[in-house]
């Protein structure tokens, strides 16, 4: 059996906290002009709208959304905003763009707009979340991470890192702020924009759309034997070799996110279930959990499902148990911790 | 479409997909069993009541639900205890990790 194509329209949230970034990124992708097209959603905040002027080709599919924050005050003007979007496509038979990026304002928190995709009936039929991505201030993240708890909650919630200005600081820097960033969100792909080895395919890689590619569930390999741990945010691997029975499981995660609705950031998955001829790709959003994906196979030998949580304020050791104990398994197999996250950014010398 | 799809929240097309773990009947009754053994501590069970759900307390208190997210809700308010699915493995009181 193979999965089903997944025809909906990939979007992809493009935070970051204040001055990190975003509009510039998004500039270097409008401009690659090879890849897939792509209509823009800009949030700013404020009396005067001026991102949307520095993206110069950002006439036509793009929607600028001003005065209130998409993730609070405006979320219904993105619902809108999304509507108008997908409606000129099918006018133009599906030819006007294939993906859709969300620019967020700098403060703003992703998980309700990724809950807006989730929720909205016709939103969830036609779009699908296809990932997060952060900008990081290589100058100012140490910074901003210690002192905004937004910064921190949009790194610990991001699939894909983009350092930005890592070319204004030493290595040495870049290193110690990936590390920093590691502890927040060890499954995240972390790309230095602005490193002597960056190209523009980097630029691509992190909007990557296809859900069910290697890329895509690539955060399968950092996943952490050990926990990784920043403030009093963790990474949690759970991991078990025996096939999860899915209402169980989905009985326990439910009742598990509507409990700790304010501390679960991220909730990554790949299950093996009974009956199921390929893995269950899991994706949870804070409290929002997103439609279980299928894939058609396994992206490496293991067979072993296993679950990433990023949250904060909860004993890992009740969490596992308690897991555990709802699926009536064994304890969990221990390996290796090897973050290619920060493999990538520093390779490793023997 | 597998039994993946019956469970989890994000609207009625989810709970309308066929199972791969058998009849939908069957699938729906292991679903229930479930989130009976998570209510347990709570001193409240959930019944199924067409097409959707009854949330009873142990005085006789009913709520009727239409998803699992009401239930944990429902169970809140008429049972003895918030569903903490953590709660009996807790070593560390949760203020003090914050």
């Amino acid at each position: 059996m193979t999965a089903p194509l997944d025809r909906r329209v990939p979007v992809i949230v493009l935070g970051g906290f204040l001055g990190s970034g975003k509009t510039t990124l998004l500039k270097r992708l409008l401009e690659r002009g090879d890849g897939p097209r792509t209509a823009v959603i800009i949030n700013e905040f404020g009396e005067i709208s001026l991102d949307h002027l520095l993206v110069s080709n950002v006439e036509g599919n793009s929607v600028v959304l001003k005065n209130g924050c998409v993730c609070c005050v405006i979320r219904t003007d993105l619902q809108s905003a999304l509507r108008d979007l997908l409606d000129a496509k099918a006018v133009a038979g599906g030819r006007q763009f294939d993906r859709i990026v969300i620019e967020t304002t700098g403060l703003a928190d992703p998980g309700p707009i990724a809950q807006t995709l989730g929720t909205d009936p016709m939103l969830r039929r036609q779009t699908r979340l296809a990932g997060i991505v952060c900008t990081v201030d290589a100058m100012n993240g140490a910074h901003q991470i210690g002192a905004h708890e937004e910064c921190l909650q949009q790194i610990a919630i991001a699939d894909r890192i983009a350092l930005t200005k890592t070319d204004l600081i030493e290595e040495d820097a870049v290193g110690s702020l990936t590390g920093m960033i590691a502890g927040i969100n060890v499954r995240a792909g972390i790309f230095d924009l602005q490193g002597q080895m960056a190209t523009g395919d980097d630029v691509e890689a992190l909007f990557e759309t296809d859900g069910t590619s290697e890329a895509a569930i690539s955060w399968i390999r950092c996943a952490p034997a050990l926990t990784a741990r920043h403030a009093n945010i963790e990474n949690v691997l759970f991991e078990t070799l025996q096939p999860v029975d899915w209402t169980a499981f989905a009985v326990w995660l439910s009742a598990f996110v509507h409990h700790y609705a304010d501390d679960v950031l991220r909730i990554k998955g790949l299950l093996t279930v009974p009956g199921a001829a390929g893995p269950i790709v899991l994706d949870v959003v804070r409290n929002h959990i997103h439609p279980p994906r299928h894939l058609s196979d396994w992206p490496d030998d293991s067979r072993a499902s296993r679950i990433v949580f990023i949250v904060r304020n909860i004993e890992v050791r009740a969490l596992k148990l308690s897991l555990l104990d709802f699926l009536g398994h064994a304890p969990e197999i221990k390996q290796e911790f090897i973050p290619p996250a920060l493999e990538r950014a520093h390779p490793q010398t023997a | 479409m597998c039994g993946a799809c019956g469970v989890l929240q994000g609207g009625p097309e989810w709970l309308e997909c066929a199972a791969i773990e058998g009849p939908r009947l069957a699938a729906r009754q292991k679903r229930l069993r479930h989130v009976n053994r998570m209510l347990a501590a709570t001193g409240t069970k959930v019944s199924e009541s067409s097409g959707g759900m009854i949330v009873r307390s142990l005085t006789g208190a009913t709520r009727v639900v239409d998803d699992l997210s009401h239930v944990w809700l429902a169970a809140a308010e008429i049972g003895r205890k918030t569903v903490d699915p953590l709660a009996p493995f807790r070593t560390v009181k949760r203020d003090r990790l914050q």
